[in-house]
């Protein structure tokens, strides 16, 4: 029985852990596959109130997100749900898994679960690169679940070299098609797996594709959804609900652009800032992009680009780039949705973020 | 490097020639938004991103706000 000295009482239908790392949700798990229903919580979050678990649904884990609004929010799991999302079969029971995610996170205890039921370990990995490297080897970690991002800044590390993990599995955000052949091409022997989930939906999508697609039979095969002007909808018990997440569908394929709800209010007009990064990372020299805004007085707000290019793209190639990515936005997008400014992230390690200057853009 | 109201005067003139304009020279007596400059309420926001991100603050906080561009260039040689 899980000892109530390792969390705290919450009500009487659930239990509160504030898990640190991974090897916390151990204890967790044992209590859940026995009946309980536990929650897990940020430690620094002190609820007011907190939904209970639905009892008719048996024994859940409860995980947090940061919610669209940035406070916690605590949604329910089935321990059903969560178990069969494990595997517990083939080469997958021998992983040695390591992830930057939070343990009270959807995806962070969704891998500790698969660590747990295998009896494998499951790593916190240190957000700062060279600790994780550190962490990644001295425990020869062979799986690891993270962003598209994370994994990004893990490669350009020299450690990254020599080192050929089993399984790397991406989520948290939209992987776009050229980070995913980069990835592809540099660890050509291991097995990618891609989720689109969430702590409030689970697993919506999952694919082996690393092209930033999913196959939309998936979600198919375990929902009834539905595209209302580019958002994801799903039907639920309560009806249909807005994931806020702005899908492309082409054929059998889908693919997560970004929020619905992340847009720019230009003079009065909202523009789609998931639909302004798509349109950069159509370019064939951006590995990714992110939209995003800033005040203005003259306009309310302007938006602004953060840009990794390949790579292979330095010096002033990247100059030469910046002006075919700007010339292909501007004849793509309507003015108010231009951005106005341009953060170029670096593509070595060692140098800062450059914010180019007009000046510098060959006209 | 270049002072803050250079980089504002070099960008005015390759937004100008980015809306299709010739212009090699800045008239700072000019009204912001003169008919000359191609320039629309979109591009001026641009300018003054920039000239925010040089000086700290925008020229438009000022109790008198900036009409021609020498009261914009002052504006923001004033806040450096």
């Amino acid at each position: 029985m899980l000892q109530i000295s390792d969390m705290t009482q919450g009500t009487a239908n659930f239990n509160l852990s504030h898990p640190r790392i991974f090897a916390d949700l151990a204890p967790v798990f044992s209590a859940v596959a026995e009946g309980q229903c536990v929650a897990l919580l940020p430690e620094t979050f002190a609820p007011s109130a907190l939904l209970d678990p639905d009892p008719v649904l048996g024994p859940q884990v409860g995980v947090t997100s940061s919610g669209s609004t940035g406070s916690p929010k605590l949604s329910w799991r089935t321990w059903t749900e969560l178990t069969s999302n494990t595997r517990t079969l083939g080469e997958s029971v021998s992983l040695k898994w390591a992830s930057p995610y939070r343990p009270e996170t959807f995806a962070g205890c969704q891998l500790a679960l698969q660590a747990w039921v295998n009896g494998t370990i499951a790593v916190s990995l240190s957000l700062t690169p060279n600790e994780a490297w550190r962490q990644l080897l001295s425990h020869d970690i062979t799986a690891v679940s993270c962003t598209p991002t994370y994994l990004y800044l893990l490669f350009l590390y020299p450690q990254a070299k020599n080192w050929e993990p089993i399984q790397i599995t991406l989520g948290g955000e939209p992987l776009t098609t050229a980070q995913g052949q980069l990835f592809a091409a540099r660890f050509p022997k291991t097995r990618f797996t891609v989720i689109y989930a969430s702590a409030e939906h689970g697993v919506l999508l999952k694919t082996s594709r690393i092209d930033g697609w999913f196959e939309s039979s998936f979600l198919t095969e375990h929902r009834e959804w539905k595209l209302v002007q580019g958002e994801l909808h799903l039907h639920t018990a309560g009806g249909w609900i807005a994931t806020k997440d702005r899908v492309e569908e082409e054929g059998s394929l889908l693919r997560v652009v970004g929020r619905a709800d992340a847009v720019a209010n230009i003079a009065g007009q909202k523009y789609s800032l998931a639909l302004i990064s798509a349109a950069a990372e159509k370019c064939r020299s951006v590995l990714s992009a992110r939209a995003g805004t800033e005040p203005n007085p003259i306009t309310g707000e302007i938006i602004t680009l953060n840009l990794t290019f390949h790579p292979e793209i330095r010096g002033q190639q990247q100059l030469a780039a910046l002006a075919a990515v700007q010339e292909a936005l501007r004849a793509q997008l309507p003015k108010p949705a231009w951005p106005r400014r341009w953060i170029v992230a670096p593509p070595v390690l060692g140098q800062n973020s450059k914010e180019f200057s007009p000046c510098a853009t060959p006209s | 490097m270049s002072d803050p109201a250079e980089k504002i005067i070099n960008l005015v003139l390759s937004i100008q020639r980015r809306n299709g304009g010739i212009l090699t020279q800045l008239d700072e007596s000019l009204p912001l938004l003169a008919p000359e400059l191609g320039l629309d309420s979109l591009d001026l926001a641009e300018v003054v991103a920039c000239a925010q991100r040089e000086s700290g603050r925008s020229p438009f906080d000022e109790a008198q706000p900036p009409r021609t561009w020498a009261e914009f260039l002052q504006c923001c040689k004033s806040q450096t």
